[in-house]
């Protein structure tokens, strides 16, 4: 059984989690569990993680963070956030997005694509080497309400980084199932759960139902653009008011200036969520600015209070989309960090009239859900099964700006809809359909997807063709197309346009281009690490090669002489699979030589026992 | 789908919307509805009772763009025309005319139906 | 209504649904035009126990979804995932009742000549005249108002869809009886137009 991990792709923090002999866990310990989501240029390569972390002040305009925020969107959909970062953003063709690196000329472009892929790549690694496996899929999670574009852009990102994605799974979803499944937790397992995700970037609220091993997701809603970083930002803010009243001339345009802010801002944050205030300093030594003041919990509170009415709004919409009441909710489940602030779970309480749970470590629950999610995929289980659902409608652009649902929101996936197109004029061999996802009305309110062109129609008169569209959403919630022409029976070529994200040309392109640059050394690394235990297993067998001869027949002895030399000959070898396999058989032949040499004292009096019975 | 200006502007500035005098004898009211969707069209007709052909047609919709654009069309084509002319208006004439996707088609239907409706109203009650 | 009793085209067991052998626990290959009764594996009948249907739903959906296919040959793979695409259709279909009963109209009604646009009389003049009034009433931001009228409607939606079953029941006693299909017919048409102007009013707390 192949292992399959899982990956919570966080705004801020990203980590991986598995299913190991004694349950589900994050993979690594301490500092090594979690990897910040940023990264920083240097030379011609990427620091990622913790390293990258501790550049964010000395270095801003080479670090990049909350890259998810810019995946699948365009520089229009961003607004306020272009300003806001410290690092540089433009649009290049097909109102691509790619985060620009340089002071000048030459600058270097980087899609957020291949930025989280950096960040997978570093996942990847830390997780083979905890393991001491190579690791080729994983289950990475998404916000529930990432539309199929944002979905795309991270498969996107696992392709590029060497990754198989083996499903996408919705976050609020993923945290579910870790606390549905987790024997310890007092969670009804029968009824109507709310989980609400609060992280660095994303807001989620979604609604399960739980009964027996199926966890359904009745409906989601949510808001891509809403985190924690919104509430460090609302901070921010007060922060260059305060400053101004005292130092009129203060600039807070440039990079290090706009981290300081950034940092300072969370940290109080933080503080406030364990203190009722908070003092803190501000240094700008450029400008000759040093400033100290408090901040007040309340104060913090109002702050932030219309961000988190926005949440309760959503949780208000996902209620009505589920037909449900807030008396209906068994259990209330909390997700994110910045659900550990108190104002926010005051707030949550109060709206649903219930204390929530929080048991799990709120930072860890989504990645052991992933991980959990990529145990059954990869066959190691089959004793639960989780529905989810398509959290925006899909459906084309029809007269005069307007949106035609062909597959509405709240849809349990994997679903089919067709819809029959035709021509209008005489020998029309082509038809241009326009695909958009959301739930308003006008195109203009909802995301283009696409366009899709219909070729190879043949020649007939006009409203003749009946071409049969198939709109397919899989099981992780991504769109396909496909068409065929139903009186003559031929399948129509159909060629799908996405307006964002890239093209499997450009991702093909962009793998090429960094196989160049990076070797793959997990092999090499491995190689080493197994010749080492060769050496530690050959020592061993030596040393206790006096008990074999009195506690292991002939032919075992034989046996393990025999892979001794097999083992010797792989060493040689460039396979580290190989060297890893023929050390597994080793093992297995000396098991009873270990269990002797470690056990005698005891086996010799069991020995005499039955002897003497 | 690119739709052409003519149709964009058929939808957002919808020509003869509107009511004419029911109790009027040359004006013929034609209430139709697409159980698809649950919305419904009026479309009326006032007919020259001397050459028996449309000089004014006016309609309300409670329906979709297509549905809106579709019966603008519609009475644009009526006036000028004879009954039986008008009569012979086809739901496809419409699609072609608007480039209406499968999903729509049913709101050009509304259309045709209310002009039927109008007409088979109006000759009911001139009836000799 | 006759059952044709299809077996599993690999142990020949008479199956429970089409999609999925619960005896040798293998994935069926199925027509495209598959009923959705047959996909859940009940008769064709209005009469279904939401709770059997419940339970049906999750025992087909812990054996066709892709989830379980992970390692299985792309044939199997892809047979799962339109045989779980079809099973969540027809399950959200058979669900809601409103939908069941236009749903299982279509079925019953395929050799008979309904009228498909049936409305009872004066219906569509009173339709017309609601979304005028509901027109000035969102104008006017009449709050009392529109929560009276969609009350109202509320309502008479409500007794239509109690009608469903009783009629359903009719028609399978007297099934020469077509009259009683057509009123079903008028029914859920004339529920549609209510459920347009609810549309309309907007969510108030
Ligand atoms: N003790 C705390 N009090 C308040 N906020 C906190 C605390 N700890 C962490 N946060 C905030 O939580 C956010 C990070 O949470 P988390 O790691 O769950 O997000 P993420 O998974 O990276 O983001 P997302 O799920 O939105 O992609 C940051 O904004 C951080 O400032
Ligand atoms: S959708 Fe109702 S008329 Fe177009
Ligand atoms: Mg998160």
């Amino acid at each position: 059984m192949k292992r399959i991990i899982g990956i919570d792709l966080g705004t801020t923090n990203s980590l991986c989690a598995t299913v190991f002999e004694e349950g589900p866990e994050v993979i690594g310990e301490g500092e090594n569990a979690v990897t910040p989501s940023v990264l920083s240029r240097i030379d011609s390569g990427w620091l990622v993680g913790q390293e990258a972390q501790k550049r964010r002040i000395s270095n801003p305009e080479n670090t990049v963070f909350s890259i998810k925020r810019l995946m699948g969107r365009d520089l229009e959909e961003l607004g306020e956030l272009v300003n806001e970062l410290p690092y540089k953003i433009v649009e290049g063709d097909r109102k691509l997005l790619k985060v620009r690196i340089g002071e000048s000329e030459p600058y270097q472009d980087f899609t957020p694509q291949e930025l989280s892929a950096e960040i997978l790549k570093k996942i990847k690694q830390r997780a083979e080497t905890a393991l001491g496996e190579s690791v080729e899929k994983a289950v990475i999670t998404v916000p529930a309400y990432f539309d199929d574009a944002q979905r795309q852009a991270t498969r996107a990102a696992a392709e590029i980084a060497g990754l198989e994605v083996a499903r996408i799974i919705n976050e609020p979803t993923a945290a579910a199932i870790a606390y549905g499944l987790d024997e310890k937790q007092d969670l009804q397992k029968d009824g109507h759960v709310a989980v609400y995700d609060l992280g660095g970037g994303t807001f989620d609220i979604s609604i399960l139902k739980l009964s027996g091993k199926i966890f359904k997701v009745v409906a989601t809603h949510g808001n891509t653009q809403l985190g924690g970083d919104d509430f460090d930002q609302a901070l921010v803010d007060i922060l260059k008011k305060r400053i101004l009243q005292q130092h009129p001339q203060a600039q807070f345009d440039d990079p290090a200036s706009k981290q300081i802010l950034k940092k300072t801002a969370e940290s109080i944050k933080i503080e406030l969520s364990f203190s009722p205030e908070t003092a803190y300093t501000l240094d700008f030594p450029k400008q000759d600015i040093s400033f100290t003041d408090n901040f007040k919990v309340e104060d913090f509170e109002s702050l932030i209070s219309p961000l988190v009415d926005e949440t309760l709004e959503s949780c208000r919409h996902v209620l009505k989309q589920a037909k449900l009441t807030q008396e209906q909710i068994d259990e209330v489940v909390l997700v994110g960090g910045s659900t550990v602030v108190p104002g926010v779970r005051r707030k949550i309480e109060t709206f649903f009239g219930r204390s929530p749970h929080v048991a799990i470590d709120p930072y860890k629950v989504v990645a052991i859900g992933a991980g959990i999610q990529g145990h059954l995929l990869a066959g190691g289980r089959r004793d639960f099964l989780l529905l989810d659902v398509i959290p925006l409608a899909l459906g084309i652009e029809t007269l005069g700006g307007t949106f035609s649902k062909i597959i509405t929101g709240n849809t349990t996936i994997p679903v089919e809809e067709s819809e029959t197109f035709t021509t209008n004029v005489d020998d029309q061999t082509s038809i241009d359909v326009n695909i958009y996802q959301g739930e308003r009305e006008l195109i203009k309110d909802c995301r283009a997807l696409g366009q899709f062109k219909l070729r190879g129609i043949p020649p007939m008169k006009g409203g003749f063709p009946l071409v049969e569209v198939m709109f397919r959403v899989d099981a992780n919630g991504i769109l396909t197309v496909s068409a065929s022409e139903k009186r003559s029976g031929k399948k129509a070529e159909i060629e799908v346009i996405p307006f964002h994200g890239l093209t499997q040309f450009e991702i093909e392109r962009i793998m090429d281009d960094s196989f160049e640059n990076a070797i793959d050394d997990f092999n090499e690394r491995q190689l080493i690490e197994f010749r080492l235990t060769a050496e530690r297993v050959f020592q061993g067998i030596e040393h206790n090669w006096n008990v074999a001869e009195s506690a292991l027949s002939e032919t075992e002895r034989d046996k393990i002489r025999m892979q001794m030399e097999v083992v010797r000959q792989s060493i040689k070898g460039q396979d580290s699979q190989a060297l890893k396999a023929q050390l597994d058989t080793l093992g297995e032949l000396t098991r009873p030589l270990a269990d002797t040499a470690m056990g005698r004292s005891i086996l010799t009096e069991l020995q005499g026992e039955s002897a003497d019975s | 789908m690119a739709y052409s200006e003519k149709v964009i502007d058929h939808y957002s500035e919808p020509r003869n919307v509107g009511s004419l005098d029911k109790s009027d004898l040359n004006v013929g009211t034609g209430l139709v509805g697409a159980p698809e969707c649950g919305d419904v069209m009026k479309l009326q007709i006032k007919v020259d009772p001397e050459t028996k052909e449309i000089i004014d047609a006016k309609f309300k919709t409670f329906g979709c763009g297509s549905a809106i654009a579709s019966s603008s069309l519609a009475t644009e084509w009526v006036k000028g025309k004879s009954i039986d002319e008008a009569m012979s208006i086809q739901n496809t004439d419409i699609v072609e005319e608007l480039s209406l996707p499968p999903v729509k088609i049913h709101c050009s239907v509304l259309a045709e139906d209310a002009i039927k409706a109008a007409i088979s109203d109006y000759k009911s009650r001139n009836q000799d | 209504m006759a059952f044709d009793e299809p077996a599993c085209h690999t142990c020949e067991t008479t199956l429970v649904s089409r999609l999925f052998c619960f005896s040798c626990n293998a994935l069926q290959p199925f027509p495209r035009e598959i009923d959705f009764f047959e996909v859940l594996g009940f008769p064709v009948s209005f009469e279904l126990k939401s709770v059997e249907l419940e339970e049906r739903y999750q025992q087909l959906s812990l054996e066709l979804h892709p989830d379980f296919y992970g390692s299985a040959p792309e044939a199997e793979q892809l047979l799962s995932e339109t045989a779980s695409a079809i099973l969540n259709t027809a399950y959200k279909t058979l669900h809601e009742p409103t939908l069941r009963a236009g749903y299982l109209l279509h079925l019953l009604a395929e050799k008979q000549q309904l009228d498909e646009r049936s409305l009872p009389e004066g219906f569509l003049a009173e339709m017309f005249f609601l979304q005028e009034e509901l027109d000035e009433l969102l104008d006017s931001v009449n709050s009392v108002e529109l929560s009276a009228m969609h009350d109202d409607l509320q309502n008479r939606k409500i007794d239509i869809e109690a009608d469903y079953a009783p009629l359903f029941k009719k028609h399978e006693d007297h099934p020469e009886n077509s009259g009683i299909l057509q009123q079903l017919q008028t029914h859920l048409n004339a529920e549609r137009y209510l459920r347009r102007l609810l549309e309309r009013i907007p969510a108030t707390d």
